[in-house]
């Protein structure tokens, strides 16, 4: 999976899917469910965090037209490869040009913004993620929070 | 572990970098890295078992092939010193147009 993508990580997921299909449930209505909520999440700390004093040298060098923030991606399509489904999270290139990519991976003279970087592809967000697909999938399923 | 990856680059005998750090104009062809994380995965008996860490390693040159062919280079290495690729390589931006950049997301897993 490329790096600015979310897809389905969920804990024992190959007892879910047995749960699934025995009670008719929709395994496909569900992964688009998590991974738009997923997306969610990301979206909601670029939203918060892409701001100047989070920028290397405290924004000092950005303009003012807030290129970065307009780009957070905002198409919650779902992209379906057989099985496996993933959604596309971060900046939108098409968008933001070359900012993101001088915020995301920094230049020699410029440090990269480790604080927006970490809110794509930090393990806190990963673990958040993770987190939030494992309670979104009992939820689904009206199982108790105590099953596993 | 910045000293390991360091000491490895340094074989190819061009300038390194931390990414953001460099003040002078640039050489022809370096290097930069960058310490995105070191994540702890497990422990037993309250200590840390293992540990991943992760770098950002960046070639730019004033030559496209130079950079491609270096980071390849630079991934054989760290891949036969037990350095994981994570992602292989992406462009990346130079400050002076004189430059193009390549990097790629390397790790390395310490168990102790």
């Amino acid at each position: 999976m490329a790096r600015n993508r979310i897809g389905l990580n969920v804990d024992d997921l190959d007892i879910y899917l047995q749960i699934f299909e025995q009670y008719g449930k929709n395994i496909k209505e569900f992964t688009e469910e998590a991974l738009i909520k997923s997306k969610d999440l990301v979206n909601t700390k670029l939203e918060k965090d892409t701001t100047a004093s989070n920028y290397p040298a405290k924004g000092k060098y950005e303009s003012k037209s807030q290129i970065l923030k307009n780009s957070i991606d905002n198409d919650y399509s779902v992209v379906w490869a057989g099985d496996e489904a993933e959604i596309k999270i971060g900046y939108d290139f098409k968008k933001s040009g070359l900012v993101s990519i001088f915020n995301m991976y920094g230049t020699p003279n410029m440090k990269p913004a480790k604080k927006i970087k970490n809110d794509i592809y930090g393990p806190k967000t990963m673990k958040e993620v993770k987190e939030l697909q494992n309670e979104l999938i009992k939820e689904f399923l009206g199982l108790d929070s105590f099953f596993f | 572990m910045d000293e390991i990856l360091i000491e490895l680059l340094e074989s190819f005998g061009y300038p390194i970098y931390r990414q953001g750090s460099l003040t002078e104009a640039y050489p022809d062809t370096f290097f930069t890295f960058w310490n995105s994380e070191e994540v702890e995965h497990s422990a037993y008996d309250n200590n840390t078992s293992n540990i991943t860490h992760n770098f950002d390693v960046n070639v730019y040159s004033t030559d496209i092939d130079v950079c491609i062919g270096l980071l390849e280079q630079a991934r054989q290495l760290l891949k036969v010193n037990n350095w994981i690729i994570g992602i292989r390589g992406y462009d990346i931006a130079s400050d002076e147009i004189t430059h193009v950049g390549k990097g790629m997301q390397v790790y390395f897993l310490e168990q102790n």
